[in-house]
């Protein structure tokens, strides 16, 4: 990728991003209609994993982080560990040291642990 | 026993026993890696091949073999180094966002296949690590695709039902 279009990805990024925090914070998913819905949920009637977040993000955004838990309690570990990532992503030339932790947080068992922590929780929000 | 890969320089292949490589034909000179060993290394340079390698090509041996011989520092600027750092990327993060965010059953493909890529990368088996990464991306887009095309038939049906009610709201 060029200099100049990882600018205006950046750039376009960040604009959505703050398009979407004002939305979010804004206007309550819960009571509105027209925010995107799960098509999971809408098929099956079970909350997906990722159910809740859309909620889950407007009342983070508004501070209140127990209601945040109970809508969406993912979002949590996962927006730490996916900055964690991407920014070990952005790393161009990393040590040996940088590339032994980027093992451990991000190789191969991390994604076993990852996926079963997702299930888990998928079954747990379904039976509680 | 060690299991050995060797490379031609574009390809690896591998492993095999010391037993299986004496009829590969490799020499001093052709790159090997077995499991623990930080780097790709001359042949010439591993002990345990000193026996299948042809005479010639082994001078370091020659004189000190009574001393077992130092494990070389390999040249870090070597190609084969730099591949042996860096894995092919497991698409690790957005398989987390698809899977979370899209159609979660569609995820177990991709946290199979992002699982796979560095497992074969540090077994040596470089070639079948960028398959498998490249397996991750395709699936981590036929989750976006279907999510989105999910997304846009919800839309539409959703569309109507509310134009339905809006229309005989009005009668």
């Amino acid at each position: 990728m060029s200099e100049r279009s990882r600018w205006a990805l950046l750039g376009a990024s960040i604009l959505l991003l703050g398009a979407a925090t004002y939305i979010y914070y804004t206007y309550d998913p819960a009571a509105h209609s027209w925010f995107p819905r799960c098509p999971f949920k809408a098929l099956t009637g079970l909350d997906c994993p990722g159910c809740g977040s859309q909620r889950a993000v407007h009342a983070i955004l508004h501070g209140d982080f127990r209601e945040a838990f109970r809508y969406n309690a993912l979002l949590f570990p996962f927006i730490p560990y996916l900055t964690i990532g991407f920014g070990y992503r952005c790393v161009k030339e990393p040590n040996q040291r940088l590339l032994k932790w980027r093992r451990i947080l991000f190789g191969e068992y991390a994604i076993k642990v990852i996926a079963a922590i997702i299930f888990v929780y998928f079954i747990l929000k379904n039976i509680m | 026993m060690q299991k050995y890969h060797y490379t031609d320089g574009s390809n690896t292949f591998g492993p095999f026993s010391v037993e299986e490589l004496k009829s590969k034909g490799i020499t001093g000179d052709t790159y090997v890696w077995a499991e623990g060993m930080p780097n790709w290394v001359h042949a010439k340079n591993v002990p345990e091949l000193s026996d299948i390698l042809p005479n010639d090509s082994q001078p370091y041996f020659k004189e000190s073999s009574q001393i077992p011989p130092q494990f070389p520092n390999t040249p870090t600027s070597s190609p084969y180094s730099q591949r042996m750092e860096q894995p092919p990327k497991s698409y690790l993060l957005e398989t987390i966002l698809t899977t979370i965010f899209c159609c979660w059953p569609l995820g177990i493909p991709s946290i199979i296949y992002a699982s796979r890529v560095e497992k074969k990368f540090y077994a040596g088996d470089v070639m079948g690590a960028e398959l498998d990464s490249a397996n991750a991306k395709k699936w981590m887009w036929i989750n976006v695709g279907v999510c989105v095309g999910l997304w846009v038939l919800y839309f539409i049906i959703f569309g109507f039902a509310m134009f339905g009610a809006v229309m005989s709201g009005d009668f």
